[in-house]
């Protein structure tokens, strides 16, 4: 029951967690949380927010306390009525078991049936094929006037991503569309019923054409995922609609948030002139310079989790049913397990690229061994292209203001010679 | 000593798990995939074979014993 929970409560900080300015710079409201109350409710959010390495990895570790069910259907209960009133078909949609919100044995049984593409083999293969598409997306941008964001971070994961599901050309463009209708509808905070008309009616498309596709792969296979579904299905492995929700799952997750990354790791190596020269000389930094962006600016700052039951968490008693948010990009900068955290370091030292950026546990991202491979061809092609890039004079970053997505919304660059 | 024999299925993806939470018990292959690289042989490998089997997202770590 609400009320018989320990709460911190401390000075300013749901103003500061709900000031625009929030999104300029996340971090020093983060450093607040995890030393005054490392797990602490939030009255407006609504959520417990666990910004602490220790315990974000309790979190996420223990499936049977903190459940990945439910987390949909309880955000579209708590919608205003009239958006509500728009959203049964987001409802019945999540509603089915997927990826990310499903428990064992649903979760196991669905990751086994997809995981065959994403071995570390598997996605070895895709380098050629990820080095082409960036080459060409470089190659026929505007030199002058390049915007890594648009021309490079936003179109390379719908291809990569298009490739290994199955997406036909033609359809690639209403892929972007989706995933920013799934990313309003969970994470903007002033959703209105036109963002659950939307979503709605994306969905009902992707239901449409992935049935079709799969229908395809029936009568002639190929190596990708939509012929795998299509497979699970006829051997009872999956249901149908999981196959959908699951293949719709991969194909949102596998872009919005390398995009994100893609450009934090540009933005954050041309910003200090001494890092991107020493990757200038020697590509060989990059894949870690990457593993440094993911800890420093991680793209997906949080996952969600249910308490089960009544729980002891730090300091905290969270009551059986209420949200608990494991902050990554907190607990990533969580100076007792990262030295000098708040320092972009590209030769930062990783135990076994320990941090939570692709979380922790069984629902470690299936996608994570294909985002760093991407993420790390894209820098090595804006380096290839422009020899020296370097940010434009007065850049300002404009981060976009939503709790499930840490980006940029442009990032131009030009050769510095 | 303890009688547990831990074997890793071929349903393992590589997402290596098992090799943070007991790196002295596990490793990964050439090919990228997790391989037993000693006995259970103490109470703590036998714990962590345990934690590891938990967490492993394709549930490919079988403990028999």
């Amino acid at each position: 029951m609400p009320g018989t929970a320990v709460r911190t409560s401390i000075p300013d900080i749901e103003r500061r967690l709900t000031d625009p300015s929030f999104w300029a710079d996340p971090y020093p409201t983060y450093d607040v949380l995890r030393r005054e109350a490392p797990v602490y409710w939030s009255e407006t959010q609504g959520r417990w927010l666990v910004t602490a390495f220790d315990l974000a990895e309790q979190v996420l570790t223990r499936p049977a306390d903190f459940s990945s069910v439910g987390f949909e259907s309880r955000h579209i209960a708590r919608l205003p009525q009239e958006v509500g009133a728009q959203a049964g078909r987001v409802a019945e949609h999540f509603a089915t078991p997927q990826l990310v919100s499903s428990d064992p044995p649903d979760h196991t049984r669905i990751r086994r049936a997809f995981g065959s593409h994403f071995l570390p083999r598997k996605v070895a293969s895709l380098g050629d094929l990820i080095r082409a598409t960036a080459a060409r997306l470089v190659n026929t941008a505007d030199r002058e006037q390049f915007d890594v964001v648009a021309d490079l971070a936003e179109p390379l994961p719908v291809h990569v991503i298009s490739d290994v599901v199955g997406i036909p050309h033609e359809f690639r463009n209403r892929i972007p569309p989706v995933t920013l209708d799934q990313r309003e509808f969970f994470g903007s905070p002033d959703i209105v019923p036109d963002h659950a008309v939307r979503f709605t009616d994306s969905l009902e498309e992707w239901h449409g054409l992935l049935t079709g596709w799969m229908d395809e792969r029936r009568v002639d296979p190929q190596d990708d995922v939509l012929t795998r579904a299509a497979q699970m299905v006829d051997e009872d492995r999956v249901t149908h609609d999981e196959a959908i929700a699951t293949l719709l799952h991969l194909v949102i997750a596998g872009n919005g948030t390398t995009t994100a990354l893609i450009g934090n790791a540009l933005y954050h190596i041309l910003r200090d002139p001494e890092q991107a020269k020493r990757i200038a000389e020697d590509r060989e930094l990059i894949p870690n310079a990457i593993e440094e962006t993911l800890r420093y600016e991680t793209p997906l700052p949080s996952d969600r989790r249910i308490a089960t039951r009544e729980l002891s968490l730090g300091d905290a008693a969270i009551p059986e049913g209420d949200l608990v948010m494991a902050v990554l990009a907190a607990a990533n900068r969580d100076p007792a397990h990262f030295p000098d955290p708040e320092r972009f370091d590209i030769t930062r030292r990783f135990q076994d690229r320990h941090h939570f950026a692709f979380g922790r546990g069984i629902h470690l991202c299936l996608g994570a061994p294909v985002a760093r491979l991407e993420a790390a061809i894209a820098v090595e092609a804006v380096f290839d292209h422009f020899g020296d890039p370097g940010l434009v004079a007065g850049f300002e970053p404009d981060w976009h203001a939503i709790t499930t997505h840490r980006g940029l919304r442009t990032l131009p660059v030009r050769a510095s010679r | 000593m303890t009688d547990l024999e831990v074997t890793v299925t071929e349903d393992c993806a590589g997402t290596g798990q098992c090799v943070l939470v007991a790196p002295t018990l596990f490793g990964l292959d050439e090919e990228g995939l997790s391989t037993v690289i000693a006995p259970v042989d103490t109470v703590e490998r036998a714990e962590a074979a345990r934690r590891a089997a938990d967490l492993c997202p394709m549930g490919a770590i079988r403990i028999v014993g």
